[in-house]
């Protein structure tokens, strides 16, 4: 029937084809100075198949039939498209104008892109240079210090480990204030993510990065979307900022081959100081006077004896630090090769990595692969196509505890256990030895983690009749599986304890999204520019977390691959899922009138399944304006300003970065089983949460007023961003009274307000083709403050012994064992953000006082036991009431720096290049939770302390006023003092790179030859006593800021880069 | 244009297009939960496991045994002057982990017992094994809850009373006054007598814990004036004591070792009346590891309980040769590693080390010496019966019924000692007694309440003072108990608690 249908058809038309007439246009096309334009297009319009192209002398003849329209349009990239009218003509000739649109700056936002000059929004763009890329492990590096408003807080020794990304200060108080990310427009947003935590005792298993698999050298560039006119648009997850990262695409024109290759190595730069051997006898021998003993040890010229009774024994002596401590070497390489044609371009990129740690189990290795093609399949559609796959598997991350007791941890260990060591210790003290010698860590201990990961999408964007109008269906997602063991051999403390200890973990994350978008972006009369879309999103997130751990193991040899060698099940094979999803509609107008005002609105609806229906559907919009004063004439005549514009945005934007399910109440299985009277087990059942049906998102108000100049054809540039920021209905999960019969809830609960300056400035100075000079700097204020705690009740809170009704409630408690158990951290309406308290001290109680506290004798640290009593009546507090409790307890510190600060700079001669990159922080306190041990000399004969604790100990005949006796203990204590705050400012030599391009011969094969030294981490200037400052620790917990509990080592990182162009 | 027309239409249709955002987790709700009979008894066995852990078991015996008076420990440091001896063990309590531990995990159990008070049905009559299955869980939960604030409100006296899941807007709750306390124990208890009917099996307890529970409930009130409900007197409450111990009388039997009470070979025997069931395969028990002295066993040990010297003396003293001596006390034994004598006082006459000048209590040492993994399988009994034959003779004491010498010579008979202490006047026995509980139970759970349930004068003289002023006192080895009623009667409410409550500030 088809057929039939066809061929009449043909039939009819035949006369018309048969009848038709021709005539030749011919025509030359100039650019705007008068000179050809090879290869300009020229289409007759409504056509699909007629056109011709220039030649070298921009020439062109072109037969149009006389049925078709006659008009020509002629195009070139970078110019703008004109329509001549040739039905009374057959030779014409016209100059093209540039579009200024074409060459603008385009940067990437949220569901599209946008000139430079439209911007209403505060967006950092992020440059990202291939020595910079080479030199980066992961995507969270290239963040720090390079843009405004950003802090990034990693650990430099430790390959793999977790890096945190905060966004304008504490968005909010719940685990995550991980930013969003977003790569080539699919929503990744891991960061933080990794499998679920199985210690064993009082272990806390160290989260290791959740962005790897993101290759910073395929990354184009970077956009970091700051206030709400530029994250709105992602809903109910904007709030804490976006990172927008774009991959690379190819170009037209021949292939280009990159290649790249690093050597480097990774030392320690920064030890903790403690005893030496000789020191620590002494210091055993002195305990072993204080109790009345023989001392333990002896001294001879051979060496240092151990043993009270018998016939003492031979020691050896270590500096753990120096012998746990070495250069990790590194290697990494990678080949990327991209091209394009008319058509299409690809970018496909390959790469090994093979790092190492300073200790010398702990590597990371890593290959990836990526894939990138454009390809326009007609005229009226292109497809888009991104892959990337990635493999990696690392071994013993070194890194601190989480919040495990301080002797269980490698950190603590390697600093502390005891320098002096016998291999026949026959002593019946050793029995409270619950620490593990460091050389086990080495050697008994594996954290072995296997990931594997694909991040994809595939795009479809059609081109629809009605100019500007786009329609774009995008499909992708990520996939990212990881098996983490942990085995403790049995000269580990946990080990010997378990008689071998594993733990296996698995995560299994797939997201998938699937986008349709309407895109309209259309210029009309000149004047107006629109820039809008409408979409429609889904994104599913299926998770699923397996924990198994077994223990008491018949052979030790397999380690963490044969699990069936165990013979205690200690936790059952559990699978933990955590299913999301959530469907939007969103959309976004950017107009723009006569490129001075700009208008941008935006409105996203979410629907989220992890709130009950009442609470799931949420709209979030956002509104901004931006003059573009530069291009007013009264601003242009003054001959100073090439670009000025001037912004100001409204919205409200949501947080959700919670668990699934916690609206419901989960009757699961427990943890351990219980026993059965046959000498077997049952599986016990029990409400394992308690559900708060009324769980909503955060919501974040923000209000943005900022400048963007450039001045004297950009030889200074930049921007002031002023912002306002309230969260409310905080989402936290939250400890409860213990007596509830359970230990925390997710709340919504309280606001915070953020206000901040971000300032940015950059200088190009000198740019010719053999000098470039630039340089420029970063510095942002923020104050996060509590606004209301209107959910808390009214309690009596102490300041400085003055009893208050606040509202307040206390951060999570720090450490599961003896020491430190207790919140470091309280929250109080109307302060800032989680400051420290708890007890000031006042030197040490000394033989002749009179006014011991608490059973306190000569040599305890003296807590000031605050003015609560009017002893003489006259109306002043003059006395405490004899008692340190917990009403004695005042605020100590504060843990949110004043500002945070980054700057470069940069200098290329001839073929020498140099780069600098710094960045800091100012004004933090830390809790150094190391020094509660290392700082006092507690007397327990196995760790060791600093030697300013033991020399400068108060002892009867030496009174010290600094240091407490020989025996005094925090164990026991109910809070910090403020013995342990210190100021946390630093400022780091984050990168400096050196590099020089090799002269090649224009006949050699090679393009470009680029070699380079660069120093990572290089130099912290603090007055922290830890091992470094930029504390991490507790890199996702909201409810601790600022702690310093068994935190990693730093570590500086020295690479010879060489980079290769064909 | 058709093609414009199908993408148009695509996204309009998606746009309304509810796509899927219903929850589907991985567990159970309420009703699945409490609705069948096997799950229910999953969640039964919820409750116990709660009662099981870290918390519920070795801290909590830590820290009732630490509150004794009898026990010094070398948890945090092989020294008298531990932050543990220095305080809890010293009577003079301060915020310490393992009660703040105990008091987190006993409320845990409260929750679960809530739960399953709060879900399950019971039937008045119940015939069929399904009705009687929930009767009986339903009792035990009752039963549980019972003695969760029965041991909680013994310890640190006005307490939070939950008696229903929290949510999320009723978290905080203030202290509830003792006596409303034990008001809601007497109910629970009651309402557990008549509804445990022994349907879940054996391993778990019979109505009889509950006869015994009320008992001991009765006998505290007996001599706490405080606590006593109007109208009802000192005699009465005894009678009252009685009157359920007697329920309970006959129904258990003594087993002849006394041992054989404290090793996983003989575990739910004719003398348990309440017992928590460990399983090294169920990784429930650490009680081996933390208690099991230095290179007695294989694996990890921790010897973390020893009792006073003068304990120890006493009871040689009181019967030489009982050997009930063997099975609570250790103070000799050979390494396991090396085949070294290893002697503790009074093994070792020098009580100059700390480490070595106290006995280890024996009880909940792993009895394994080749034992290697941190977990153990021995039981824990909460209730066993020659403690209600000392209960029914000291309340007939009491009551001067003419039973009191019999019962008590049940339990000397079993170790062949003789009764010949308590051949004199009530006063007289009513020592005796006392120290009886001591000789006969040391060390598993109840010393904390006997001590202290006569009020603080018998407090002070028979337990602190007795201590205090012994012969071989050392204050280098030695703790001097806190004689200050203010401070040695209760615990604190712990921080983790004032911390988060709104209503409760001390």
């Amino acid at each position: 029937m088809k057929i039939i249908f066809r061929i009449i058809i043909l039939l009819i038309l035949t006369p018309l084809i048969a009848f038709s007439q021709s005539k030749l246009i011919t025509g030359t096309i100039n650019d705007e100075s008068g000179l050809p334009l090879p290869g300009a297009t020229i289409q007759v319009k409504d056509s699909n198949n007629l056109g011709a192209i220039t030649n070298f002398n921009g020439l062109f003849t072109l037969e149009v039939p006389s049925d078709a329209k006659q008009t020509l349009i002629i195009s070139y990239i970078g110019y703008m498209s004109e329509e001549v009218d040739v039905s009374k003509k057959l030779i014409f000739s016209i100059n093209l104008q540039l579009d200024n649109d074409q060459l603008e700056e385009v940067v990437v936002i949220g569901y599209g892109t946008a000139l430079k000059k439209d911007i209403s929004g505060s967006i950092s763009s992020v440059l990202v240079n291939d020595k910079v890329a080479t030199q980066s492990n992961s995507v969270d590096q290239l963040l720090q210090g390079r843009a405004s408003g950003v802090q990034v807080i990693q650990n430099g020794a430790s390959p793999g480990s977790g890096i945190s990304v905060k966004i304008r200060g504490t968005n909010s108080l719940r685990g995550n204030n991980e930013p969003l990310y977003v790569i080539d427009g699919i929503i990744i947003s891991s960061a933080g993510e990794d499998v679920l935590p199985t210690g064993i005792g009082n272990t806390g298993q160290e989260t290791q990065n959740g962005l790897n698999g993101i290759n910073p050298r395929d990354i184009e560039s970077i956009q970091v979307l700051k206030d709400a006119s530029a994250t709105a648009i992602y809903g109910s997850r904007g709030a804490n900022g976006v990172v927008l990262i774009t991959t690379k695409k190819g170009t037209s024109g021949k292939p280009k081959i990159n290649t790249f290759h690093t050597n480097s190595v990774r030392t320690v730069y920064r030890k903790i100081n403690v005893l030496d051997a000789f020191g620590y006898a002494n210091y055993v021998n002195e305990i072993d006077q204080i109790t009345g003993l023989n001392p333990r040890y002896t001294f001879t010229e051979e060496g240092i004896f151990v043993g009270r009774e018998g016939t003492p024994t031979l020691t050896d002596q270590y500096n753990w630090q120096d012998e746990i401590y070495g250069d990790g070497f590194s290697q990494k390489f990678g080949v990327s090769a991209s091209g394009g044609g008319e058509n299409g371009n690809y970018y496909i990129s390959a790469g090994f990595d093979n790092q190492r740690g300073v200790v010398t189990n702990s590597t990371f290795k890593s290959s990836d692969i990526r894939i990138n093609l454009n390809q326009d399949l007609n005229e009226n559609l292109k497809l888009k196509a991104r892959i990337s796959g990635f493999i990696n598997n690392s071994n013993f991350a070194e890194g601190g505890d989480l919040d495990g007791g301080a002797n269980r941890s490698f950190v603590r260990n390697v600093i502390a256990y005891r320098p002096v060591i016998s291999h026949d210790l026959d002593d019946i003290n050793s029995e409270d030895d619950y620490t593990t010698n460091p050389f086990s860590w080495q050697k008994d201990f594996s954290d072995i983690s296997k990931e594997t990961r694909f991040i994809g999408s595939v795009a479809l964007t059609y081109k629809l009749p009605l100019r500007g109008l786009t329609y774009q269906i995008k499909y992708g997602g990520n996939i990212r599986t990881k098996d983490r063991r942990r085995f403790y051999g049995f000269s580990t403390y946990q080990g010997l304890n378990a008689n071998g200890a594993l733990q296996i973990m698995t995560k299994n994350a797939k997201t998938h999204q699937f986008n349709n978008i309407i895109r309209f972006n259309r210029r009309f009369k000149r004047k107006h520019r629109v820039n809008a879309m409408l979409g429609v999103t889904y994104d599913v997130r299926s998770i699923e977390n397996s924990i198994y751990a077994v223990e008491d193991f018949l052979t030790m040899q397999l380690t963490t691959n044969q699990p069936a060698f165990g013979n205690v099940i200690t936790r059952p094979l559990t699978f933990v899922r955590a299913d999301q999803q959530i469907f939007s509609i969103l959309g976004r107008v950017n107009y723009t009138f006569d490129n001075k005002y700009i208008l941008t609105a935006t409105v996203r609806r979410d629907g989220v399944s992890k709130f009950s229906k009442d609470n799931r559907f949420g709209v979030f919009p956002s509104l901004a304006l931006a003059w573009n004063a530069g291009n007013e004439d009264f601003i242009k005549n003054l001959d100073v300003f090439k670009s000025l514009k001037i912004r100001a945005g409204w919205g409200q934007i949501g947080n959700h970065g919670i668990g699934p399910y916690g609206t419901l109440s989960n009757y699961g299985v427990l943890n351990n089983l219980y026993g059965n009277s046959s000498g077997g087990t049952n599986v016990p059942i029990a409400l394992r949460n308690l559900a708060n049906p009324d769980l909503t998102w955060e919501t974040t108000e923000q209000v943005n007023f900022g400048l963007d100049f450039a001045i004297l054809e950009d030889i200074i540039s930049g921007n002031i961003d002023v912002y306002n920021k309230t969260t409310k209905d905080l989402l936290q999960n939250s400890d409860i009274p213990p007596s509830s019969g359970f230990t925390r809830i997710l709340v919504n609960k309280g606001s915070i307000t953020n206000n901040g300056i971000e300032l940015a400035l950059n200088f190009n100075p000198i740019s010719t083709d053999d000098i470039e000079l630039s340089f420029g700097g970063n510095i942002s204020f923020n104050k996060t403050e509590i606004a209301n705690l209107d959910s808390q009740p009214l309690q009596g809170f102490y300041e400085n012994g003055v009893m208050t009704d606040r509202r307040f409630y206390y951060g999570n408690t720090i450490s599961r064992g003896a020491i430190f158990r207790y919140p470091a951290n309280v929250f109080v309406e109307g302060e800032e953000s989680s400051l420290f308290y708890g007890f000031k001290t006042n030197g040490i109680y000394q033989t002749n006082d009179t006014d011991f506290i608490n059973g306190a004798v000569p040599g305890d640290v003296r807590i000031v036991d605050q003015l609560t009593e009017d002893s003489n009546g006259d109306g002043t507090l003059d006395s405490g009431d004899g008692v340190i409790d917990e009403k004695d307890r005042t605020f100590l510190g504060n843990p949110n720096p004043d500002f945070v600060y980054g700057f470069n700079f940069n200098l290329k001669y001839k073929r020498w290049n140099l780069s600098a990159l710094f960045n800091g922080v100012y004004g933090n306190d830390i809790a150094n939770g190391m020094s509660l041990q290392l700082d006092n000399a507690e007397g327990r004969p196995n760790a060791n302390i600093s030697p300013a604790a033991y020399n400068n100990a108060w002892r009867p005949d030496n009174s010290s006023n600094t240091h407490p006796r020989i025996g005094y203990t925090t164990r026991g204590q109910i809070a910090i003092t403020d013995r342990i705050i210190e100021d946390g400012s630093y400022l780091k030599l984050n990168n400096l790179t050196i590099g020089y391009d090799i002269p090649v011969s224009e006949k050699n094969f090679i393009d470009n030859l680029n070699v380079y030294i660069a120093g990572q981490n290089l130099f912290t200037w603090t007055n922290y006593s830890g091992y470094d400052p930029e504390v991490s620790t507790f890199l996702y917990t909201g409810l601790i800021n600022g702690v310093d509990w068994n935190g990693g080592v730093n570590a500086r990182n020295i690479l010879l880069g060489l980079n290769i162009k064909f | 244009m058709k093609n414009y027309k199908i993408i148009l239409l695509t996204f309009i249709g998606l746009t309304f297009f509810n796509c899927d955002l219903e929850e589907n987790p991985i567990f159970l709700d309420a009703k699945g939960t409490y609705s069948n009979l096997e799950i229910a008894r999953g969640a039964l066995d919820g409750i116990y496991q709660s009662m099981s852990v870290y918390g519920a078991q070795e801290q909590r015996i830590f820290a009732v045994n630490g509150f004794s008076g009898l026990f010094v420990t070398r948890k945090n440091g092989n020294s008298s002057n531990n932050v543990n001896n220095i305080n809890l063990f010293s009577l003079k309590p301060t915020y310490d982990r393992d009660s703040d531990a105990m008091w987190r995990t006993l409320y845990v159990a409260i929750g679960r017992a809530n739960g399953a008070i709060a879900n399950i049905n019971t039937t008045e009559s119940p015939t069929d094994k399904s009705d009687l299955g929930f009767n009986d869980i339903k009792g035990q939960a009752h039963l549980i809850r019972a003695w969760l604030y029965l041991s909680l409100v013994r310890l640190w006296g006005d307490i939070p009373l939950r008696l229903e899941l929290p949510d999320n807007e009723n978290l905080s709750k203030p202290k509830s006054l003792a006596k409303d306390v034990y008001a809601q124990i007497i109910a629970d208890a009651q309402t557990a007598a008549i509804l445990i009917n022994g349907a879940t099996g054996p391993g778990y307890p019979k109505q009889y814990a509950a006869n015994m529970l009320l008992a001991k409930v009765y006998m505290t009130l007996a001599t706490s004036p405080d606590l006593q409900t109007d109208g009802i007197s000192e005699s009465q409450y005894w009678q009252l004591a009685y009157d359920q111990a007697i329920m309970v009388y006959g129904q258990y039997s003594l087993v002849s070792d006394y041992s054989s009470l404290f090793t996983d070979k003989f575990e739910n025997s004719t003398e348990s009346i309440f017992e928590l069931q460990m399983s090294q395969d169920a990784a429930n028990s650490q009680m081996g590891r933390n208690y099991t002295p230095y290179k007695y066993k294989l694996g990890q040990h921790f010897g973390w309980l020893c009792v006073h010297a003068d304990v120890l003396l006493d009871h040689m003293s009181a019967y030489p040769n009982d050997p009930r001596i063997e099975g609570t006390y250790l103070y000799q034994y050979n390494r396991v590693d090396n085949g070294n004598l290893i002697n503790i006082y009074p093994a070792l006459q020098n009580r100059n080390q700390f480490g070595r000048a106290n006995p280890y209590l024996f009880k909940f040492v792993e009895k394994d010496t080749q034992h290697s993994n941190q977990y153990g399988s021995q039981n824990l009994i909460i209730y066993r019966y020659a403690d209600l034959l000392i209960m029914l003779a000291e309340i007939s004491n009491e009551l001067q019924n003419g039973e009191q010498l019999g019962y008590v010579t049940e339990v000397l008979d079993r170790v062949g000692m003789s009764n010949a202490a308590y051949l004199g006047d009530q006063s007289s026995f009513r020592d005796a007694i006392m120290r009886e509980y001591r000789y006969e139970l040391l060390g598993e759970g109840e010393d904390s309440n006997n001590n202290r349930r006569r009020g603080f004068d018998y407090f002070l003289t028979n337990t602190i003072n007795k201590h205090n002023n012994n012969p071989i006192f050392s204050p280098k080895v030695d703790l001097l108990l806190s004689t200050d009623s203010a401070q040695v009667m209760q615990l604190p409410i712990p921080l983790s608690e004032i911390n988060t409550n709104e209503f409760i500030d001390n």
